[in-house]
């Protein structure tokens, strides 16, 4: 019994007339993590508040059984419990810049939870020792020149190092069980996979991880047992290879389906029934377009000046062309380049030096009013569909503004507006409202729609799915995949998510700080990369023996 | 205009509509009420008047408050409620008159210096900040000094006090706006630039303003009784509130009432507009990005 660290039975917490988690159980064993795995609003996070003791006040906890680290905690009240954080239960948050605090230094942060400890048992820690403390688990979790980084804020530090210190932060004062909640989201694939990497050791020193994620891939990596949690209960649960290998719960498919690193290249991924779009909405060409590519990019460069004076080389002599109807995927990851590449491409923002050329004409190099007449033929999705909509109109507004460009009469707008959302697999009842009340997906099909109105022959998308639910980005990327196949719209598809790049594109191109450092064909980039960049982002890649790329990476280095 | 939207971080269906309290406190009720009275004396002071304010009664001089007289008189026996409702007219449209017009300036440099190139921006913004740099009440007395006293004056002086706020905070969330996401949006999708601006950006800019202007209301009637007080607005026997409370000023040992009243109802109209003023732009800020 001892190696129990965490035990629920039956928990139940309730908001009002609302129960957000139905009678949850679950174990935590010392030395194993277990994953708690679900969308947003499954109720995943705040059932591991109730091992913090954390549950927001408006919420009524009820459970048959809440022990942690053997102590019974089913009645504990808040002096219990702050004797269990930090102590006995730690927990890393999902973003490490807004869990800092950054008028404190790093060393601070991580030690202060000694210091409020022993201050509550009465004694003191010396200075010097809880700065060697400090230092010695800054170490432990891998961030380098601990005295250094201890004396630094938070904003000094990467995205990465700050997530470690936030381990850091968690695990000073040895607590049997860690909670990591969404520890990765935020984070690079490479960043991502040291710190899996790290969470990994923890738990083989022997500690319980409770990870919190909605991301299967992820959790594959490092958890023994997985529990898929929908709408406050725990529909499945198992160890992590059988439960993915042999789902039993509609739901657990419906996710392993819609993950794309699981499947082969092109598959459906959302159970919904394909759209079919209309040839009222295919592509119209520029005047004088020629045949060929329908973007060519060509040695375009772009740098900014920094605060500091010096010159930030944001994107450095890039070049390719997309065929129409195809789909080139550019990756890579925060600050490589590539939305100032796409923005480049929209026609938005004057290269320094290259030109981009659409339909086979001069098109960076214009002066705004001589493109604005072919803006049609490219259009762009955006990462936050939301911000990209006028918060005053309505969902009707938004779409007609696009109609009456594209030189609909007014008098036909309305029930264009109509059509145009039943294609996307919108009810028209949302025309009524306003984006703000829609959910992700929702807004994301009002900026296809409104894309479509223009009859664009090249999307441009950047990082249109990344904000999504699993579920949702797999109907998101079907809806693409449908426009692409009746309309033949060509893509340009941005993303630091190598499994959605690999699953849309026929070409891609892997930027590294402005420069592209692999180029080709997705099987060519994917299944043999020649650039050391592109094998660590494949090899951060998680899941490998599950995913069909995986198995053949695999089989081919054999 | 908060980045912050939590509701975009899970990507997942929003949680919960945004809760807009639909209930009124009651001190907004309160304010309403007052507000609304306060109107009507201006709109129509021969409802609520019990007397001619005008005339004079000196067998009544300084009557205190009472049943004929709600508010007492003054040395000159005048009914001092009736005053304050006659007054009601003068010295609201020192608020909204300089409002309004100093609202419609400030938006249209604003949006200029917003919109224009770089130079335009900078000679405009480096004489508001000039002016900035006085208190609003000084820059009003300079004007007030240069034009000579009066009523139409005092309101121009206000006016042009007030100016250089509303052009500062327009220009800037012209920037901000011309700046976002839906702006470029509108570009990509190939909407020209004027239409941009009057289709996208006046109305985003326009809808905070006005609540920040329901607030100025009460700042432009201080600063307009504050002429007055001083003898630069509106000249004897006119009952403004201001002219009153500097009238009532030597009586406050004998009859306080003369000076307390025109006071209270100043005071009264500025909380009051302020306070419906915060509700307005708590109201608001809930609906913008």
């Amino acid at each position: 019994m001892s190696d129990v660290v965490a035990r629920v039975r039956d928990l139940r917490i309730r908001f009002g007339g609302h129960e957000a988690v139905r009678g949850v159980s679950f174990e935590v064993m010392a030395g194993e993590c277990l994953a708690l795995v679900g969308e947003s609003g499954s109720g995943k996070s705040i059932t591991s508040r109730s091992l913090l003791g954390q549950v927001p006040e408006a919420g009524t906890v009820s459970a048959t059984e809440i022990s942690v680290v053997g102590e019974d905690a089913t009645n504990g009240d808040e002096k219990f419990w702050q004797q269990v954080r930090g102590r006995r239960v730690g927990l890393v948050a999902q973003d490490a810049l807004v869990s800092l605090d950054g008028l404190r230094r790093v060393g601070r942060e991580v030690g202060e939870v000694l210091e409020v400890h022993n201050r509550r048992e009465g004694s003191k820690i010396d200075r010097a020792e809880l700065r060697s403390r400090v230092e010695q688990e800054l170490e432990r979790v891998a961030v380098p020149q601990p005295a250094v980084r201890a004396r630094q804020y938070p904003h000094e530090l990467s995205g990465g190092l700050r997530q470690r210190a936030l381990v850091a932060a968690a695990t000073i004062a040895s607590p049997q069980l860690l909670i990591a909640d969404e520890p990765t989201t935020a984070l690079d694939l490479r960043v991502q996979a040291q710190l899996l990497d790290l969470l990994d050791e923890l738990k083989t020193s022997g500690m319980g991880l409770l990870l919190i994620s909605h991301d299967l891939a992820v959790v594959s990596r490092i958890a023994n047992r997985v529990a898929i949690m929908r709408s406050g209960e725990i529909v499945e649960t198992g160890p992590t290879a059988e439960v993915l290998r042999d789902p039993q719960h509609e739901y657990t498919r419906t996710l392993l389906a819609a993950t794309p690193s699981l499947h082969a290249r092109g598959a459906r991924l959302s159970p919904l029934a394909p759209l079919t779009f209309p040839a009222e909405l295919a592509p119209s060409r520029r005047d004088g377009a020629v045949d060929g590519p329908v973007v060519s990019v060509r040695r375009v460069s772009q740098s900014f000046s920094q605060p500091d004076g010096s010159r930030l080389q944001a994107v450095d002599d890039v070049s390719f062309e997309l065929a129409p109807g195809k789909t080139i995927g550019i990756v890579g990851e925060s600050g490589s380049g590539k939305t100032t590449l796409g923005r480049i491409i929209l026609g938005l923002q004057q290269p320094d030096a290259g030109e981009v050329l659409i339909d086979g004409g001069a098109w960076s190099q214009l002066p705004e009013k001589d493109r604005r007449k072919d803006r049609h033929v490219i259009q762009a999705i955006y990462q936050d569909p939301l911000s990209s909509f006028d918060p005053r109109h309505k969902v009707g507004a938004i779409l007609r503004e696009a109609l009456a460009l594209s030189g609909v009469p007014r008098g036909e707008r309305v029930d264009r507006a109509v059509e145009l959302a039943s294609h996307v697999g919108l009810s028209p009842d949302l025309l009524a409202r306003r984006p703000l009340n829609l959910s992700g997906g929702e807004r994301q099909r009002v900026a296809i729609a409104r894309a479509l109105a223009r009859n664009p022959r090249v999307l441009l998308c950047d990082e249109p799915v990344s904000a999504l639910d699993v579920s949702i980005q797999a109907q998101v990327l079907d809806v693409f995949a449908d426009v692409q196949r009746d309309l033949g719209v060509a893509m340009v598809f941005i993303s630091h998510d190598l499994s959605v790049v690999h699953h849309v594109s026929d070409e891609v191109v892997v930027m590294k700080d402005g420069q592209v450092v692999e180029q080709g064909s997705s099987d060519q980039v994917f299944l043999s990369p020649q650039h050391e960049y592109t094998q660590a982002l494949l090899s951060a890649l998680p899941l490998p023996e599950l995913s069909p790329l995986g198995r053949e990476l695999e089989t081919d280095n054999d | 205009m908060s980045s912050l939207r939590p509701d975009l971080v899970a990507g997942g269906p929003p949680s919960e509509p945004h809760r807009r309290a639909r209930r009124f406190s009651a001190s907004t009720i309160v304010a309403g009420v007052v507000l609304g009275v306060i109107i009507l004396a201006a709109l129509f002071p021969g409802l609520l008047a019990t007397h001619d304010p005008n005339a004079t009664n000196l067998p009544d001089a300084m009557a205190s408050p009472g049943a004929d007289h709600f508010f007492g008189t003054d040395k000159l026996g005048r009914d001092v409620f009736s005053r304050v409702v006659y007054g009601a007219r003068i010295s609201l449209s020192f608020g909204f008159v300089a409002t309004v017009v100093a609202v419609t300036i400030g938006a249209l440099v604003g949006l200029l210096a917003g919109l224009a190139p770089r130079f335009v921006d900078h000679v405009i913004m480096r004489f508001l900040e000039i002016m900035l740099a006085f208190p609003e009440l000084l820059v009003a007395l300079v004007v007030v000094a240069l034009l000579g006293p009066g009523t139409t004056n005092v309101v121009i002086a206000v006016t042009i006090a007030a100016v250089p706020t509303y052009a500062r905070i327009v220009r800037i969330s012209t920037i901000q706006i011309r700046s976002s996401l839906f702006v470029e949006a509108a570009t990509a999708l190939g909407q020209r630039r004027p239409t941009i601006v009057v289709r996208h950006v006046l109305p985003n800019v326009i809808g905070p303003l006005l609540v920040l202007a329901t607030i100025g209301v009460g700042t432009a009637i201080i600063a307009g009784s504050g002429l007055s007080f001083l003898g630069l607005g509106p000249v004897a026997p006119s009952p403004e509130w201001g002219l009153e409370l500097s009238a009532g000023r030597d009586l406050l040992g004998t009859a306080w009432w003369v000076a307390v009243f025109p006071g209270l109802a100043i005071t009264a109209t500025v909380i009051s507009t302020t306070i419906i003023g915060r509700k307005l732009q708590r109201r608001f800020e809930g609906r913008t990005v």
